[in-house]
């Protein structure tokens, strides 16, 4: 169960914990994504929907699987909502109509951070590239998970509630108040 | 146990949840059992009567599967993980409307989406080769 699985295509071990650490901080981001594509313009809902997408199922996949799916690929997938948004701010900032600046650049920000700890992991594994613990223990697992989780949730749960989505939950709470 | 991840996640959740359950009913006097405003256990989480039920089948079903089987335990621990996952995205929206029947706030929020993630990791990513039938850890 704790063992070491080994990257598709690439023969690079990758402990349990350090899947377990991929696999929630892709759920992280994803979730980000996912709320952010709810009030996006739609193209860049569409983009951002895509990528929320891909990262929810990777994240799925690296927990189902032994294996974490197109590990050496998802070093590259990982940094492209990161580009994507460079590139977007940087044509937003020197345009009149930056509509993706229109969206909460904090939320954005700790999605990119996500993605980039999910990019940083994977290229330490693949550089370090040597044998891992075969056994990491069921308590240092679940140790591993929990503190992957509460790291994760803590930074992503205020972001949340910065995107519109989570925005017009408060507002909506507001309403119900005022009516009282 | 200690070899089982799944019997030691549901283990330690079911008794936390458990004493959450029971503890909570100290703070939900005089709240109605519906109630979209409760009672602040230790001041941070807000919870009404039918929250603290909630907990304690939840708790029960966690802790009698990780002291019995792996199996059970997996089982537990996928189904009560992939409910908090959506009650995490899904309650997330609810806050202040009349849909929060569970007294729902932000510290809920978070410690449901941290118990969904670390339930379902657990329970689709520990002991992959484990069946119903199998046998005890």
């Amino acid at each position: 169960m704790t063992g070491v699985a080994v990257g598709e295509a690439t023969g690079v071990p990758v402990s349990a914990v350090t899947r377990a650490w991929l696999a929630v901080a892709a759920l992280g981001a994803g979730l980000l994504h996912a709320a952010l594509a709810a009030s996006a313009p739609l193209p860049a809902a569409i983009v951002l929907a895509t990528f929320a997408a891909v990262e929810l199922g990777w994240a799925v996949a690296a927990f189902l699987r032994d294996r974490p799916p197109f590990f050496r690929a998802a070093l590259v997938a990982a940094l492209v909502p990161v580009g994507a948004w460079a590139v977007v701010a940087t044509v937003g900032a020197t345009s009149e109509a930056g509509t993706i600046l229109a969206l909460s650049p904090l939320p954005l920000g700790v999605a990119a951070l996500l993605d980039v700890a999910v990019a940083g992991t994977i290229a330490v594994v693949l550089r370090r590239a040597k044998p891992v613990t075969a056994n990491a223990g069921a308590l240092r697992f679940v140790l591993a998970l929990l503190l992957s989780a509460a790291a994760v949730c803590a930074v992503t749960i205020p972001a949340l509630g910065l995107t519109d989505a989570g925005v017009a939950a408060v507002d909506v709470h507001l309403q119900h108040e005022g009516h009282h | 146990m200690r070899t089982s991840p799944n019997r030691l996640v549901a283990t330690i959740f079911g008794a936390v949840y458990l004493v959450v359950g029971l503890l909570g009913f100290a703070y939900t006097g005089g709240v109605g059992f519906v109630a979209t405003k409760g009672g602040l256990i230790l001041g941070i989480f807000e919870v009404n009567p039918l929250h603290n039920i909630a907990h304690l089948l939840i708790g029960a079903a966690l802790l009698i599967a990780g002291l019995t089987r792996v199996a059970a335990a997996k089982a537990v621990n996928t189904t009560v993980g992939a409910v908090y996952l959506l009650l995490g995205i899904v309650g997330f929206f609810l806050v202040g409307t009349g849909a929060n029947i569970l007294a729902l706030n932000t510290p809920d929020h978070f410690l449901h989406l941290v118990s969904a993630i670390v339930l379902l990791g657990v329970g689709l990513g520990a002991e992959k080769t484990v069946r119903s039938s199998s046998a005890v850890a």
